[in-house]
């Protein structure tokens, strides 16, 4: 299990190596990246900041979930600091024995983490800084 | 002593101009009545909170000697 956090970047070979084992014949990766425009205007870059033991705790958690609903080996990384445009900002691997549960493993960990882990984006476009909250009840439950 | 440590995230740390401070508690204080002392209307966000890095609710009382984080909502990912 690889759950990380910090500047560096998502190396997608990590987190899959991370997951990969002779048992487990899905694995899927899902990158987050940065768009260059949010309601129509630019975006330059995003600046994100976390509360770092609790953001391992709740990675640790949603690995938890997922090796039990799915039985998925989960690995991951989200940045801190700058993010450029068109760059990762997370990068989750799951494996698992079969493709349906590495499809819903993978969204149940985006999703919980999008609602629930303790890190925050702050987005820098021309007419300066502020920070964005996620949607909520885009996800699943 | 009766004071904790608030620590601030995102907008609220720049509100409060700092990330992390000592606060001098007021009797039967909550976390919840705390955070609507430090951080005044209209500027108010919801947040969560957390005591020494454990998720707690807003009708928690404030203990002195711990760590209280103020948590507004978030947006990794």
């Amino acid at each position: 299990m690889s759950l990380s956090l910090g500047p560096e970047p998502v190396d997608p070979s990590a987190l899959i190596a991370a997951v990969a084992s002779p048992q487990r014949g899905a694995i899927l990766l899902f990158l987050g990246t940065t768009r260059d425009r949010f309601e129509g205007q630019a975006v330059l870059s995003l600046h994100y900041e976390a509360a770092d033991a609790m953001v391992r705790a709740e990675f640790a958690a949603i690995a938890a979930e997922c090796a039990e609903r799915f039985g998925a080996a989960v690995a991951v990384h989200h940045r801190t600091g700058t993010v450029g445009v068109g760059e990762a900002s997370v990068g989750i691997a799951v494996a698992t024995a079969h493709r349906a549960d590495a499809y819903a493993a993978s969204r149940h960990a985006i999703e919980r983490l999008k609602a629930d882990v303790p890190i925050w984006k702050e987005e820098h476009t021309t007419d300066g800084a502020s920070w964005k909250a996620n949607a909520p009840g885009r996800g699943e439950p | 002593m009766h004071a904790l440590t608030a620590t601030w995230f995102a907008q609220l740390a720049t509100i409060r101009g700092c990330r992390s401070e000592s606060v001098t508690l007021e009797s039967g204080e909550t976390l919840a009545a705390l955070y609507a002392r430090l951080i005044p209307e209209p500027r108010r966000v919801p947040v969560r909170f957390a005591v020494d890095d454990v998720w707690a609710t807003g009708d928690t009382p404030a203990r002195p000697g711990t760590v209280v984080l103020f948590l507004p909502p978030v947006g990794g990912g």
